[in-house]
């Protein structure tokens, strides 16, 4: 391996790993096992003999420089996470090689290995060490931890009688003061209230200048292309495209979706065992489903579910995202009726309209979401349906740059009374 | 760092597990601390077991026994609470051991560490509870007139064999326990029928000569006759017994670290 240009910080060549697909069932019975149990590990591993597998990632190679902060981007199972995983040593690679200089710190959640009978100072001591942190680095952090948390009081409480914002906060303090020259980032600043999650973004944009390396995964192709300096597309397990921020992401984005106004759900997915979305749609006064709605025009946003088993408080969410992957707006059935408790089996068909004149001509995404408040998620299609908002040229309004392009009234006041 | 699949058997990275001694220190310091929060009677049950098992053992073996009572001339609750001090340790270390992969499944798949560690480190706590059952030995001495000798000294050397063998056994079972929950509900029953069979109920003098060898292959044999030997020295030392416990106790770490190391890929991946 060549070592000429010394500003690497992750090398990486022919990384792959395959799961058995048997091996990923939880857990198996002695009964079937015993021998296997015993045995197993002492054959050969990497020979799965008519065994179904999967490459969750496979053969993927790249060189990150030191300062550069790389986006990873796809879809769900596309392998954006096992990569992460197994830069960060947490999985072990069955093929190629990755050299990562420096120390490294993974975020892969926030307040890994808090105990909730111990109090906010011990678990502080405790996530830090976990994280890879010394006692004396902790000590002598303590006090910025403590004060970017801003839960003083609760420093000598029980973990468990915090709420959870409580905890966030200080899980992401103790994460955000590692210091680390490579950091491996997994979706974690989509915890928190908004302005913890600004606090957040403003800690790590710090990082980011302070010259350190980030490998980040997220869906948010706003963070991505607000962070990264460099975006990479992953999807089967290999490298789609690798470049720009901006680039990527404008192609992640503009690939694949349904741009005929009509989403219906593919019937072998698995996904959505109690609820499923089946279909999405965007409507014409007529009833027909369109993607080119002109710029006064309201959105008329028709989605329908199937509600499988009896199911509490669920709120449906409508989201609509820009090409650049920011959330212009999300809307949700419990917003006007929060009182709505719980749904029997069968399927249900709901109407929302977005005003028209609020958004820019241009592309958009529309996707729609359901899922219990505070427990999960039932089913997602977050980005589904693409259209275009058409340009109308009486209006100014259009021209002007901004998100949004709304009629806000003016009411002239007189100054001669 | 270098990130490569795994090569060979004895790729065992011991001296990463040396590196992260930190995070061992933290892991002991939170059990100790999360056990002596979350229960009423904290530090106390750290004696209550063997104290009650003793005075059920000296009422039952004791009285009625018949050839399983002790040997006369030692008071029956030193007899059976040296036993008990070494056994508790081990099988509530054991157990310990074979949960703790399981146990912090979070964390085990979400940062990076030798996962070595935590099979390791649960063997630890137990010395404290050891150290205040060792204090109700002191005070049961004091209490039975039997005399303060140097043998003592040999406990803490002695105890680290069970040490060895509870980590080895742990290395195995904790492994194993993260593809198959079976072992966490089968390590306890074989906890239980191991305290049967072991030296705590039926010492080794009342085997055939031939037999005890194949009695040290459970190697709280010779720690319990050992112990028993340290507190009452009623008769010579078990070196014969000792060596092959230690040699079995060597052997499970040897071969429970390797196959650790092996199921490790297998075991972030499922557990």
């Amino acid at each position: 391996m060549s070592s000429d240009d010394t500003d690497v910080a992750i090398r990486v060549r022919g990384l792959s790993k395959r799961y058995l697909l048997g091996e990923r069932q939880p857990y198996r019975r002695v009964g079937e096992a015993l021998s296997r149990a015993v045995l197993k590990p002492f054959r050969a591993t990497t020979t799965p003999q008519g065994r179904e597998t999967i490459w969750a990632v496979k053969d993927i190679s790249f060189d990150l420089k030191q300062g550069e902060i790389l986006g990873i981007i796809g879809r769900n199972g596309a392998g954006k996470s096992t990569l992460l995983r197994l830069l960060s040593k947490i999985a072990i690679p069955t093929a190629g090689r990755a050299e990562v200089y420096g120390r490294v710190g993974t975020l892969l959640e926030v307040g890994t290995g808090f105990h909730p009978e111990l109090t906010g100072r011990e678990n502080v001591f405790l996530n830090g060490a976990i994280l890879g942190m010394t006692k004396k680095e902790i000590q002598s952090k303590y006090d910025e931890i403590n004060a970017f948390a801003q839960i003083e009081k609760l420093m000598e409480t029980p973990v468990k009688l915090y709420s959870s914002g409580q905890r966030v906060r200080l899980a992401f303090s103790v994460a955000a003061h590692l210091e680390p020259e490579i950091l491996f980032i997994d979706e974690v600043l989509a915890v928190g209230d908004a302005a913890f999650q600004q606090k957040c973004l403003g800690k790590m944009e710090e990082v980011a200048g302070a010259g350190r390396t980030v490998v980040f995964v997220s869906h948010t192709m706003g963070m991505i292309t607000r962070l990264c300096t460099r975006a990479m597309w992953v999807d089967g397990g290999q490298i789609v495209m690798d470049g720009t921020a901006a680039d990527v992401v404008e192609a992640y984005l503009a690939q694949g979706y349904s741009s005929e106004g009509r989403w219906v759900h593919p019937e072998d997915a698995d996904c959505g065992k109690e609820l499923r979305i089946r279909s999405i749609e965007l409507l014409a006064p007529d009833g027909a489903p369109r993607s080119s709605i002109p710029f006064n025009d309201g959105i008329e946003v028709r989605m329908s579910h199937e509600v499988r088993t009896p199911l509490p408080t669920v709120a449906l969410t409508i989201n609509l995202v820009d090409m650049a992957g920011n959330v212009i707006l999300i809307t949700s059935n419990l917003d006007a009726d929060p009182s709505h408790t719980s749904w029997e089996p069968g399927c249900y068909t709901h109407t929302a309209t977005i005003p028209g004149g609020l958004l820019r001509p241009g592309r958009y995404l529309i996707g729609a979401g359901a899922r219990i408040p505070g427990l999960g998620l039932l089913d997602d299609h977050f980005r589904t349906l693409s259209f275009e908002i058409l340009p109308d040229r009486s209006s100014i309004r259009e021209r002007r740059p901004g998100l949004l392009a709304p009629v806000i009234p003016w009411v002239p006041q007189s100054d001669h009374d | 760092m270098v990130i490569e699949p795994r090569k060979g058997w004895f790729d065992l990275e011991l001296g990463e597990l040396w590196r992260y001694r930190e995070l061992g220190y933290f892991l002991v310091w939170r059990d100790i601390k999360v056990r002596f929060k979350q229960t009423v009677v904290g530090a106390l049950w750290a004696i209550i077991q063997p104290v009650v098992l003793m005075v059920v053992f000296t009422f039952v073996f004791g009285k009625f026994g018949g050839k399983l009572a002790p040997p006369p001339g030692i008071p029956r609750p030193i007899f059976y609470f040296a036993a008990l001090l070494p056994w508790s340790y081990f099988s509530q270390a054991l157990l310990n051991s074979t949960g703790s992969v399981v146990g912090s499944q979070t964390i085990v798949t979400r940062v990076y560490f030798p996962r070595l560690i935590l099979p390791l480190e649960a063997v630890f706590p137990g010395f404290l509870d050891y150290i205040m059952a060792a204090i109700v030995l002191i005070v049961l001495m004091f209490a039975y007139h039997v005399p303060f000798s140097f043998r003592l000294l040999a406990i803490p050397p002695i105890t680290l064999i069970a040490a060895l063998a509870a980590f080895g056994a742990g290395a195995w079972l904790s492994g194993s326990n993260a593809l198959y929950r079976d072992i966490r509900e089968g390590t306890p029953f074989l906890v239980q029928i191991l305290m049967f069979t072991s030296p705590v109920v039926l010492p080794a003098s009342r085997l055939p000569v031939w037999f005890r060898p194949i009695y040290a292959l459970d190697p709280m044999t010779g720690v319990i006759e050992a112990i028993r030997w340290a507190v009452v020295g009623h008769a010579a030392f078990p070196t014969e017994l000792v060596l092959i416990s230690l040699g079995v106790s060597l052997l499970l770490v040897i071969t429970g670290v390797i196959y650790f190391r092996r199921i490790e890929e297998i075991i972030v991946d499922v557990v």
